[in-house]
This record gives structure tokens, sequence and C-alpha cells, in this order.
């Protein structure tokens, strides 16, 4: 198991000590990925997806409940995780520092750990770029100068470079366009098969989640109300609210 | 009989101080009256300056180049302010995206609708309206502020508003891209029923093929600031005409089978920045033609269906 | 595309005036033009004309190059302490603004009573305790510009911190030196640079007013605020003393301000989005 989620629960609370209230973006949920499994989280907005995610990545740490990366707690120093998980997040137009050029921008996690050459990390941020199907004259641009498909591409390009088992997806594809988001999935398909690498694919659309993703979770207030492998999920999905997503399909 | 809306050849730049973008290159669309009409595009196509232009709502940057926009025989691009603005009180309704925005903040929302009733609503007439867009407790929302209401409910305020003056056209620009997909389905529902109901013209702008197809009688799609093909929203989805319809009809997830793979559109969507030379959709169609990058396709119409496209000109030839 | 071709004509206009106002006392000083702004050459409260283009002041002394010191030790004095701002309200608003949690609690509430002084009640307060100077001057500028920068460089610094590429940053394993160099400071330049203009501003005018209750730069030394105290005296008799220092202060005021309000449309354009 690459991530391990133990009935962890999140509880944001809000309000003056005296009139505290408690709102609960996870309850109990438990959730295992293996490596180079590709699990689909699917559920509406408010549903405790980004809250899992975030969890995922070590960035909120559970009210109560564990969490395993690679078998361990997560450390105290982020340092030591560092290349080992990348994370491709929603928004194109916020993922890249508008002020930094795409290379610096793809060589960062790789800066990060350290120890690399300056030709060798030219280098690899070239052939990163090329394999997310982006010249490598793209190096040299910045954000601004690149369409949303492209920057995505970036993204990914930058959560590839460290070659980590771990990827989170967290609504990835959600705000391209349908002809652009087909190419990324595609790519995030082919990339897979390439480097294998485990990956937690949020999103609501469950198209987009039926495309890529080995299982399925679906969490509905909160709870993860439902796991199954794809196939199975898309042919009988056991729960009520399952089965409206899969009819909505 | 004038056609309810026509949009000819319509020509709008964004003129910025560094360069000028074309939004609409040459765009027609005719609409008679009664019809549910989806326009499809992503974003870029223009379809969002379309929906502005009906209501001569452009903002500042844009400026018409030529054609025009003619609502009942009257040109929008040309009426003086205080006709547009009576047409739009009249004659149109406009539902837009981010529905808490725009509401008034400081107004409490039976009051909002009060004035869109022109001030001949009674607060009876205002819980009617309320009422009418399914909103299950109408005299709490009257009392509330914007911000207290959810996205959806918030839209339904302001569909209501813009149904209270029974328009001959309702424009609604992706009314449902910001709200939760459980209440997506209900307030199209909404939409839909009141337009029938006041026999209400829709034109319902989105980026969602399969949807608008569901909806909608016919299916306007939209590229590079052109319509490339418009015809019966089923026809159009399951037999689309346009090399652009196809492919975006086989991009969309949910359509493949299991284990085949998305067949995307290789590059990006283009910027116009002035009047295209040949076909806009030429450097990213499968099947190009010489020509389609030298000459402007043609509009072939062939049994009920609008396609610009040269190889559409060509099976419509060998048809004959 | 340069920058001076996407502004305004406005913008260009304000750039202009203190680019004017600046080489000219540079200059001036530089050359001594108009002769020593302390010197004793003339007739007393002489109106402009023949040998003093701008009159002379009760003493006799020349105004011409009273008024090119005085301009140049407004100036002086408001960029140095602007500059100690900028340098301060950033460490401050970046603390506060991307650590946040008590720290940020601490400094937003000392910044708020700060704020809560009437500016020329601080800038009295100031100067009873270091003494009438430009060291008062210089030290109330500071204490009233840096409670509005301080909020405003916190506010940029939340909005960037939660940024998607910033995230991104932290998930790699990037150390705070990092993020607050590479990602943090660079995007949010814009705004000190724009707050910066602005608080340019503010402290002529807290300048001015110190200087013309007396608190501020002090005699035989002349800065627009003491000139225009000075004239004050004898506004019936030769108001051109008063005058001219005064057009000048608004000027200046004025320039600055017009060219902030470029440097912000031209740094954060209202649509970020693409038009189309």
């Amino acid at each position: 198991m690459i991530l391990e989620l133990d009935a962890v629960t999140v509880t944001f609370s809000s309000g003056p000590p005296w009139r505290r209230r408690h709102a609960h973006a996870m309850r109990e949920v438990s959730l295992g990925l293996a490596a180079g499994e590709i699990l689909g989280l699917v559920g509406e907005s408010g549903s405790g997806k980004t809250t899992t995610s975030m969890v995922a990545l070590g960035l909120q740490a559970p009210t109560t409940g564990r969490v395993l990366f690679d078998g361990k707690p997560f450390p105290k120093r982020r340092k030591e995780l560092a290349g080992r998980m990348q994370a491709v997040l929603q928004h194109p137009q916020w993922s890249l520092n508008p002020r930094m050029r795409v290379g610096q921008c793809v060589a960062e996690p790789l800066a990060v750990l350290g120890g690399t050459p300056r030709d060798e990390l030219n280098e690899r941020v070239r052939t990163t770029l090329v394999q997310v199907g982006l010249d490598d004259s793209f190096a040299q641009r910045y954000p601004h100068q690149l369409s949303g498909g492209q920057r995505q591409r970036v993204s990914i390009a930058r959560a590839l470079i460290t070659r980590p088992p771990f990827i989170v997806f967290d609504e990835a594809v959600s705000a391209l366009d349908v002809s652009v988001q087909a190419q990324i999935l595609n790519l995030i398909k082919d990339l897979r098969a390439e480097f294998s690498f485990a990956a937690l694919f949020i999103s609501h659309d469950i198209g987009a989640v039926r495309y890529v993703a080995d299982r399925i979770a679906v969490m509905r207030y909160g709870e993860i109300v439902e796991t199954a492998p794809a196939t199975v999920f898309f042919g009988t999905p056991e729960h009520e609210y399952s089965r409206q997503l899969v009819e909505a399909l | 009989m004038t056609p309810l809306l026509e949009i000819d050849d319509l020509v709008v730049d964004y003129v910025s101080a560094d360069r000028t973008v074309r939004a609409l290159d040459s765009a027609a669309l005719t609409v008679s009256a009664g019809e549910t009409i989806g326009i499809v595009g992503e974003s870029g196509s223009g379809k969002s300056t379309l929906g502005a232009a009906i209501g001569g709502l452009l903002p500042g940057a844009a400026r018409v180049v030529s054609g025009s926009v003619r609502v009942d025989g009257a040109d929008v691009t040309t009426l003086r302010p205080k006709q547009l603005r009576a047409l739009r009180r009249e004659q149109l309704g406009f539902v837009f995206q981010e529905p808490i925005g725009s509401l008034d903040p400081t107004m409490r929302v039976g009051k909002q609708v009060e004035l869109a009733l022109r001030g001949w609503g009674t607060r009876a007439d205002v819980l009617a309206h309320l009422e009418r867009v399914k909103l299950t407790d109408p005299e709490r929302v009257a009392r509330c502020y914007p911000h207290q209401l959810s996205g959806g409910m918030a839209q339904r305020v302001a569909i209501a508003m813009a149904m209270a003056g029974r328009p001959e056209i309702l424009v609604a620009d992706e009314p449902t891209a910001a709200l939760d997909s459980q209440v997506r389905d209900d307030v199209l529902d909404v939409i839909f029923a009141l337009a029938a109901e006041s026999g209400t013209t829709i034109l319902w702008l989105s980026h969602d093929l399969p949807a608008v197809a569901k909806r909608c009688s016919r299916v306007v799609v939209m590229y590079g600031g052109g319509v490339v093909e418009s015809g019966a929203a089923s026809a159009v989805l399951a037999e689309p005409r346009h090399p652009y319809t196809k492919a975006l009809v086989r991009a969309v997830p949910a359509a493949v089978a299991d284990g085949e793979r998305l067949t995307s559109i290789p590059g990006q969507p283009p910027v116009l920045t002035g009047s295209a030379p040949g076909c806009v959709f030429a450097p990213r169609c499968p099947d190009v033609l010489a020509s389609c990058t030298e000459q402007r396709p043609p509009l072939v119409s062939a049994a009920g269906r609008d396609v610009l496209c040269h190889l559409a000109e060509q099976t419509v030839e060998a048809g004959r | 595309m340069s920058w001076w071709h996407r502004t305004d004509w406005l913008t260009r206009a304000g750039l202009l005036c203190l680019a004017v106002l600046v080489l000219g006392t540079v200059v001036a000083t530089v050359f001594g033009i108009g002769g020593d702004p302390e010197a004793m050459v003339g007739p007393r409260l002489a109106p402009p004309g023949g040998d003093y283009p701008l009159g002379t002041d009760q003493l006799g002394r020349s105004m011409l190059p009273r008024l090119f010191e005085g301009i140049g030790t407004t100036l002086l004095l408001s960029t140095v302490a602007v500059l100690v701002t900028a340098v301060i309200a950033t460490l401050l608003g970046i603390a506060a603004g991307y650590w946040g949690g008590w720290l940020g609690e601490v400094v937003m509430r000392l910044v708020e009573v700060l704020y809560s002084f009437p500016t020329i009640v601080l800038a009295i307060l100031v100067a009873a305790v270091v003494g009438p100077g430009q060291t008062a001057t210089v030290c109330s500028i500071i204490l009233i510009t840096i409670p509005l920068m301080t909020r405003l460089v916190r506010a940029a610094a939340i909005i960037v911190a939660q940024r998607d590429y910033v995230t991104s940053a932290v998930i790699s394993g990037a150390g705070w030196p990092r993020i607050l160099f590479r990602h943090v400071l660079p995007n949010i330049s814009g705004t000190i640079a724009v707050q910066g203009t602005y608080a340019l501003s503010v402290g002529i005018l807290v300048e001015g007013g110190l200087s013309f209750l007396g608190f501020g730069v002090q005699p035989p030394q002349s800065s627009l605020g003491a000139l225009i105290q000075q004239g004050s005296t004898y506004l019936i008799a030769a108001p051109w003393l008063v005058i001219v220092p005064g057009i000048v202060l608004v000027v200046a005021i004025l320039a600055i301000n017009v060219f902030g309000d470029g440097l912000r449309d031209s740094l954060e354009p209202r649509e970020a989005r693409s038009l189309v």
C-alpha cells in the first residue's frame, strides 16, 4: 500500500468557544491505495473530496484516525517526503507562478530535492516537457503565454519530474474544455502506463473518473458510501447514490 | 414574416491597448418564435459574446465591426440607449453563470423581484413568481439577502426575475456552470417549464453538447467565432456533419465504451486577430482539404441542417 | 510591448511631472541656479520679477533657490521614510499574511492601534518625543504609512499563499525561504510598488503638515511645508510666498497619485482573464 487512510475524521470548528460549531468534512474515511493503482474519488462539491486530498497530501492533519504514506506516518519535516509525492491541482490559471519561466516551474521539485547538477536538471526538464507533449522550447516561456491545456500539461510535467510513486489529481481536468480535457485524460493514461505511478484522481465528473480510474470511491456528506473496482462499479453499483451517478452518465 | 431573432454576418472585435482579438467572425443565426436553441461552444468560441450582443450588452472593449442583430426586426447594434432599454425590458430576459453575483447584494430578494415586476407587482405577485421557480419557502426567500441563499436558490430567483416580464427571448449563459450537479437538472427543468408556459424562446449557451441535445429542439455549434453547424438536436448529436462537431461528440469521456480510447482533437482552439482566410478549424481538422486553408467554407444547407464546411459541400454534391 | 506603451496619457503626464520636479531640483542644486538659498541678497518681500524670478521672502532671501531646496528636502525625507516603510511593512505583512496564527494576530492588532491615531496627532506625538526636526518628520511618515501598507501587503500575501503554485511547492517539499523569495515576494512586489507610491504622496503631505505646524524641518533649512508656513504670515502682502510652494506641493501629490494609479493598472490588470 502506498497510501492508507484509516478511519480518518476531520472536523472544522468555527465560532466563539461558548457557541462552537463543528462541521465534519470527513467522517471515518478509510481508503487504501496500492502501488501503481489509480483510485477515482467522485462526489459533489462539499462532499469532502478536497479535504480528503489535503489529508492524502499531508497538508491537513486528521482530527482522529491515521494516515500512512509508504507504510509510515507523515514525517514532521516535509522535506523528507520531497520528490515522492506530487499534485496536479484544479485551476490552470493559478497552477504556475506567473513570474517564473515554464522551465523553472518544472524544475522546482528536482531543485528542492537537490543534488542534481545544472546541466542534468535542464536536460530532465526538456525530456519531461516532451513526455507531456510539449515542445522543449516551452521551457523559455512564461505561463501567461500558454493556454489552459498547455498549463495543465506543464503542471503534469512538474509533478512527474521526480518520478514520484504517488500523484494526486485534484479536479485536474474540470476547468478545461471538452476537447482539451480529452487530451489531458489520454495523457494521464499514457503516462501512467509508462511510469506506473499510483494516483488519487478526484473529480465531480464521473465520466472522466470512469475513463482513467481502476477503482472508484464515492463520497457523500464526508463519508465514503461505496468503493469498488471500476468494472464492477459501473456494471452493478451497490449504493443508491452510486446508482444515480451511473445512471446520469 | 420576420423571424424573432436574426443575427446576420456579425463581426465583433475586442480592442485593448496591445492587441485586437476577433470574438465573432461572421456569426449568423436565425431563430423563430418558440424554438429552444442550445448554443454549444468551448471557451473562446464566441458564444458568450453572441449572447451579450443580443441584448446590446457587449462590454466597453467590444467593437461591432459589421453585421446586424435584429430582434423582431429592430437592429440592436444601432438602437438608441432608450430604445435598447425598452427592448431589454419588454422582450429579453438574461440568466448568467454566477447567480449570487447577478443579484444586488444590498437589497432583499423580495424587493428585487418586485422591481423586476416594474412596480405593478404586489407582495402576492412576488411570492407567486418565487413559487413558479419551485422555491420551497418563498416567504423566507423573499426576506433573504442574496448571500444568504445557496447557488441553486439564487439562480432560481434570477430566473424568476428574468421571466417576470414574460420575455420573448431568454438568453441563459451557462446557467448551471456554477451549481452542484445535483441541482443542475432541477434548475434547467424550471427554465424550460417556465419558457414553455409563457411561450418564451430559449437560447441556452453551454459547453455540454449531450446535455443540450437532451433538452433543446435545435443545436447550434460554435467554433472560432462562428456557427459551424446547426440543426435538429438529436440529429446533430447522433450524426454530426462538421468535423469539429464530430470530434466534440467523440471527446466526451462518458461516451466511450470500456477500454476504448478517447479521440481528442489535436492542437488548440484558435485566437483570431482578424478575419480568418480559410476555415478556422482547418489546422485541427483530420479531413482537411487543400481548399480549407485558403477559402472560407460555404454554408451548406441540406435536410434542415446547416454546415459550414468544404467537405459538406462535396458530400451534398456527390449525393445529387 | 514596453511598459510605456501600455499606459494611458494621464500616467505618462504624472511620470513626466515627477521627472521634471526631481531632475529640475537636482540640476538646480548642483549648479546653484538662483544663488545661495540662505543668502539675504535683496529687498524684503519683493514681488516676482527681475533678479528674483519668484520674489524674495521676509528676510530678503531669493525664493527660487529656496523653493528648489524645499522640494529637495521634502522629496528626500518622504522617499527615505517610504523606503523604510516598504521594508518594514513587507516583513510585517508577510509575517501576518503568510504565517498568520498568533504572530499575525499580534501584528495586525498593533497595526490597528497605530491606524486608529489621527495622522497629525501621531505626528505631533512623535515630534514631542524625538524633538522637532528631520528625524521627527521621517519617523512620523513611517509610523503613519506603515498601517495601511502592512494591511495591503498582508491581504496580497494571503491571496498568493492560497494559489495552487504555492501549494504545489509545499507538496514538493520546498522550505519557507524558497516559497517566500521565489513565489510570494515576486507576486506581491506589484502591490508593494503601488502602495509605495501612494505612501510617498502621504509622506509629502505629512511633511507639509508637520513643518507647517513648526514640528518638522527647522529654519533656516527649507522644505515645502516650511516655506508655506513662513509665507503664511505675509499671505496678504506677499501671496507668492505661499502660492508657488503650494502649487508645487499639490502638483507633486497629484502626479504621484496618478502615476500610482497607472502603475496599479499595468501591474494588476482588472481583467486577468482573456477577453474572449
